[in-house]
Order: structure tokens, then C-alpha cells, then sequence
């Protein structure tokens, strides 16, 4: 077994322990929320007599360690509960809120490649001079702004004042702008600031002297060489984030009304549905973890000098 | 060239790191550019590619190479002339070729200016791998700079110069960075290439022992000057500078009868370029100045076949010896 592919195994075995980490902790978690579950499934109004029935169905009476061993087991068939709020089972809510999650953090990652490496090229490229300095200002500002308020801005200016986006939802290709331009700010930023770093350093090297002795041209220079050799911090970063977007921007899709995972489990917190916000945290980790994973493999594919 | 300047700011805090240098270079023949760190000599090298950046400025009076006057040129034409006609070798084949493409690739990339699509230049790539001496050149050319020897490395930057045969070949300290035995595999490496393709070679370095049996001229520098300059059969025996000969007299013995002796030094090290001395920049550390050289800054002059800076340039010989 060669050593790399030893290593993405010993990878994923950390993988699942830390998964494993994750899915006890969320439940131990639920036994600190101080909501009964058979409460919440019966309502304000039952009756003891229906509580202890409840009790016994979810079998919340038995012991903790046999709780555990239940729900590990459960989630190993994907079978994350049954929603107290919604009465049906939580893996098909999570179904089908997911893809709307997915569509607008494939929406923001796009955003952020599509604008931050530009800029940060350009910027490195034009070092010291005018675009660089108000790159960098910019940014700087982008970041120390909250994204929900953004979000409000955003939605405030471009569509209610002039109504060029829609008011949020999902109606229209053209609501997934405004979110996705929201969630991806910030993260923008961050790329522009990673690529400008990396670029400018590898402007000022010896191999780009070595190109230029080739006698190449600045523009080459830059498309065909700078963006191999600086995107290595920036494409992890980019994957980190698509992790982390992946487990739902609860405030961004709260703003946006974007029914994707965030605001499906900041409905769940609200409606104390234990069984749908552990099932989104369950899915968010998932992802979160995969990702981190994921970035160290695409480092490793294209950094060929970073070896196990 | 003549007269180039390196200069470094402006107006009255002007300074010249590289200050008034001329070198001529006939078809072929190969010069060694020899002097501390600080002497310029890499500077007059990125001048010759005209790679001399912000905040540096250089200016030549003359700048030629065969019949392109590259004064006139744009900065487009300067990249038509870069790789094509003048190519360098850098002195750290690890940091100087990229790391996320292959040396084929790289090679190849160079070679593509004189072919006509990425296939021909590939071959072309390989082609050059085989003439540097690199075994099983067409695997190893899908290799990445850093699964290769610092020797192999090397050869490939030289592959990568070679590729768009140009006549003149700029090499930067190429084996400073290497092991002692590879070094001497890469200059006669150097000088078989210069032979087969009459090409020329600047090879700059401050160790003097690679100069005999590679280099025809011989240029020393110091203090952003030429000291001495002329054939190296003429100027290693018998240098008529003092520096030249504190360099030649602290080379190690290659003669094994010769008696163990203490390498001699020279007391002091070279001013920084903006502490300059009026006069000779190397009086305060020659043994034979006088108070001529400390008032005058002597101008090179011919002096028994070659040019040198010294107003003792006569006496030199007798008063401090024959180096062999």
C-alpha cells in the first residue's frame, strides 16, 4: 500500500472517530435542553397519562447508555428521527431543504473564486499603486461588516428600493444573487487578501525572473503561472468555507428567507424539534469535516511538493 | 556593453551599485565575471537581460548584442529578445525553476517560442534533456523540480536556457549551489555546449578556481567596477592588480606538493555602495597604495594585454609576485 493512499485512509479513520465525537456530544446535548421531548410532541395540553405513553414510545425511559446505543445505531442507517414540529421524519425535511443549501453555497464559493482571485491578482500585480491600496481597504472593510446587516443592506437597496432583485425566497434565478453575493463577501475578501500575499511574493521570486528571462509575457506570467503556484492557502481556504457554508448560514438564509439547512435548524432551536436540529447539526458536521478533509487532498494533488 | 549604471535613487542620494562597466564578449568565447557579494556582478548580469527593476535604474551608453541595439528596444521586443537571442541560468535551480510544473514542461515552454505546437516542443524538450546529460530523459521529464538532484535540477535549467538557442548565455553563479563534484560536471557541461553551438557564455562567480581551463576572458569586479579584465591566460598568471591577485593568491593549492600554507586573506572587506572612498575603492585595503590612490580614482588602461584599474599596474608583478 503506497504511503499516500495510507495516509487518506488514516485520514478517514480520524474522520469517523471525529464524526463519532461529534454524534455523542449532540446527544448528550439534548439531555441539557430543559424541554421534555415527549412534551413537546404531545403539546401543551396532554395529559400525563400521554406523556408516560409518549415516554415509552420514544423510549425515553430507558437507560441513557441504551438511548446511545440506539441512536448511533440510527444514524448509521441514516435514520435521524422523526421532526416533534413537522410529524415526519427529519431525513426527509433535511432532504429536501439541503439542495437549496447546496445551490447557495455553490453560489457564494463561485462568488468569492470569481471575484477575490481577480482582485488579489491585480492587486499583487499592481503592487503599491492605486488599486491595490483600495483593494485593500475595501476588504478590510468587507470583513469588519456583519454579513446579516449586509444582507439587509443589500436587500434594502437592490430589492425594495430599486426592485431589481426579488425580496428573498427562492422564486427566480435571480434570488439566489443577493444571498450568495451576501454569504460570500466576506470570504471574498479573505481570498483577495490570500491571493495578493502569495501572488506578490511569487512575482518577486526566482522563477518568475526565470520566466521573464524566457522572455515571457507579464500577462502569461500571471494567468499561466502566478494562479498555479499562489492558489495552494487559497483553494483550502475555499474548501474550508464550502464546509462550513455546507452546514447552513442560519443568519444569511434567516435574512434571505433561503430555505436551506441554516434556517430550517434555527426553526427547529425555536420550535425546541430536538430530533430536526440534531439531524441538521448531524448533516452540518458531516460536511464541515468531509470539506477540511477534502482541502488537504486538493493541496496535496496540487502542490506537488507537499507530500505525506 | 559600455559604461552601464545600476543606479538606486535619485538626485543627490544617487547611487551607483554598478558604476561605468564595459565588456566585450566575441562569438563563442566565454567570460568569467569574478567578485565578492556586493560587487555587482549579478546586477550587471540582470542589466544584460534588462531585467533591472524598480527601484533600481540602469542606463548604458551601449548596449549591443551582434547586430540588435538593445537600447532602442520595447519592453515587447526586449521579450522577443529574452530567451532567444541572451538566456540565463540561475544560481538555485530549486527556488529558480516552479515547482507545480513538470521540467518537460518547463523546457518545453521555452522551446515553444521556435516551434510550431506543443507536441514538437515537447520533443524539442526532451531532446534538450539528452544534450545536458540527463539519463532517461523522456521519463524524467515528467518529473517536478524537487523529486530531482540539485545536479539534475541544474541541467535542466540549462536545457531550459538552451531550448530557443540563443547565442549568448548569461550563467548566475550556476554552481554556487551545488556539491564541489557536480560543480565541475556542470562547467564542462557549460563549456561542451558553448563549443558544439558557438554560443557564448558570461559565467559569473566569486570563486576564481573554475576560471582556468573554461573561461577566454576574465573581468574582475570590485565595488561596482571592473578592476582587471582581459584573456585569463594573460591575467591569471600575471595579475596586475592587487585584487586580482589577493583573489588568485587565496585559492586553495590545487597542487598537492605544494608546501601547506596558511590562505592568505585580505584585512577588511569592500565598502558598501554608498561608502565609497574618493579615489581607488580598494586603497584602503591594498598593500601597495599610495597617497595617489587614495585622492585618485585610477581609469582602466592597457596594460601588457589587458585593462586594469591600477596606478601601480606596472610594478604590480614585481612588488607582490607572479601568483603561480
Amino acid at each position: 500500500m503506497s504511503p499516500r493512499i495510507r495516509y487518506v485512509l488514516s485520514r478517514i479513520v480520524g474522520l469517523l472517530l471525529t464524526l463519532f465525537a461529534v454524534f455523542t456530544l449532540t446527544f448528550l446535548l439534548t439531555f441539557a435542553v430543559p424541554q421534555d421531548p415527549a412534551r413537546s410532541v404531545v403539546g401543551p395540553k396532554g395529559t400525563a397519562a400521554q406523556l408516560e405513553q409518549v415516554r415509552e414510545e420514544l423510549g425515553l425511559n430507558d437507560p441513557i447508555l441504551i438511548q446511545y446505543g440506539r441512536y448511533l445505531g440510527n444514524v448509521a442507517t441514516a435514520d435521524l428521527g422523526y421532526s416533534y414540529a413537522q410529524r415526519r421524519p427529519v431525513v426527509q425535511i433535511i432532504g429536501e431543504r439541503l439542495p437549496y443549501t447546496v445551490v447557495l453555497a455553490a453560489g457564494a464559493i463561485a462568488f468569492q473564486i470569481g471575484v477575490g482571485i481577480p482582485v488579489g491578482l491585480v492587486a499583487a500585480a499592481r503592487a503599491g499603486r492605486t488599486f491595490d491600496r483600495v483593494s485593500l481597504a475595501g476588504s478590510l472593510l468587507v470583513i469588519s461588516l456583519p454579513g446579516f446587516w449586509v444582507g439587509l443592506v443589500l436587500l434594502f437597496l437592490l430589492a425594495y428600493t430599486w426592485p431589481i432583485f426579488p425580496l428573498g425566497g427562492t422564486g427566480s434565478p435571480a434570488a439566489l444573487v443577493l444571498p450568495a453575493v451576501t454569504l460570500g463577501l466576506a470570504g471574498a475578501a479573505w481570498t483577495s487578501r490570500v491571493m495578493r500575499t502569495e501572488a506578490y511574493e511569487f512575482l518577486r521570486s526566482d522563477v518568475v525572473r526565470g520566466l521573464r528571462a524566457k522572455g515571457m509575457s507579464p500577462r502569461r506570467i500571471l494567468l499561466q503561472h502566478t494562479v498555479r503556484a499562489a492558489s495552494g492557502p487559497v483553494l483550502t481556504m475555499l474548501a474550508i468555507d464550502l464546509g462550513y457554508f455546507l452546514g447552513g448560514a442560519v443568519l444569511i438564509e434567516s435574512v434571505f428567507s433561503w430555505p436551506g439547512i441554516g434556517l430550517t435548524s434555527f426553526q427547529a432551536l425555536r420550535q425546541n424539534d430536538i430530533p430536526l436540529l440534531m439531524g441538521c447539526v448531524i448533516v452540518g458536521s458531516v460536511f464541515i469535516l468531509a470539506l477540511n478533509l477534502f482541502a488537504d487532498l486538493i493541496r496535496m494533488k496540487v502542490d506537488p511538493r507537499v507530500s505525506i | 556593453m559600455r559604461g552601464l549604471r545600476v543606479s538606486l535613487g535619485s538626485g543627490s542620494a544617487a547611487v551607483n551599485l554598478v558604476d561605468g562597466v564595459d565588456l566585450d564578449l566575441a562569438p563563442g568565447r566565454r567570460l568569467a565575471l569574478v567578485g565578492e557579494s556586493g560587487s555587482g556582478k549579478s546586477l550587471t548580469a540582470t542589466a544584460l537581460m534588462g531585467l533591472v527593476d524598480d527601484p533600481l535604474r540602469s542606463k548604458a551608453d551601449v548596449l549591443r548584442l551582434g547586430d540588435v541595439d538593445l537600447l532602442r528596444l520595447s519592453p515587447a521586443q526586449w521579450r522577443r529578445v529574452r530567451g532567444a537571442l541572451v538566456a540565463m541560468v540561475q544560481q538555485d535551480p530549486l527556488t529558480a525553476l516552479s515547482p507545480v510544473f513538470s521540467a518537460g514542461s518547463q523546457i518545453a515552454e521555452a522551446a515553444r517560442a521556435r516551434s510550431r505546437n506543443r507536441k514538437e516542443a515537447w520533443t524539442q524538450a526532451v531532446e534538450r534533456m539528452r544534450e545536458v546529460g540527463i539519463p532517461d530523459p523522456a521519463v524524467r521529464a515528467h518529473d517536478f523540480p524537487h523529486q530531482l538532484s540539485g545536479g539534475l535540477r541544474q541541467r535542466v535549467a540549462i536545457a531550459m536556457a538552451l531550448a530557443s538557442e540563443p547565442s549568448l548565455m548569461i550563467a548566475d553563479e550556476p554552481t554556487t549551489a551545488l556539491d564541489v563534484t557536480v560543480q565541475s560536471q556542470i562547467i564542462e557541461l557549460l563549456k561542451t555546449l558553448s563549443e558544439q553551438r558557438g554560443m557564448g557564455v558570461v559565467f559569473i562567480t566569486h570563486d576564481l578556481g573554475i576560471v582556468p581551463g573554461f573561461a577566454h576572458e576574465l573581468a574582475v569586479m570590485y565595488a561596482g567596477r571592473i578592476v582587471e579584465s582581459g584573456p585569463a591566460g594573460s591575467v591569471i598568471p600575471v595579475p596586475r592588480h592587487p585584487y586580482t591577485f589577493a583573489l588568485i593568491a587565496s585559492q586553495p593549492g590545487l597542487d598537492p606538493r605544494s608546501p601547506k600554507r596558511r590562505l592568505p586573506t585580505i584585512p577588511g572587506s569592500p565598502p558598501g555602495a554608498r561608502s565609497r572612498p574618493p579615489g581607488c575603492a580598494f586603497a584602503p585595503r591594498c598593500p601597495l597604495a599610495l597617497d595617489l590612490c587614495t585622492q585618485s580614482a585610477p581609469e582602466l588602461r592597457i596594460v601588457d594585454g589587458r585593462a586594469v584599474a591600477c596606478h601601480r599596474a606596472d610594478e604590480v608583478p614585481e612588488l607582490l609576485g607572479a601568483a603561480r
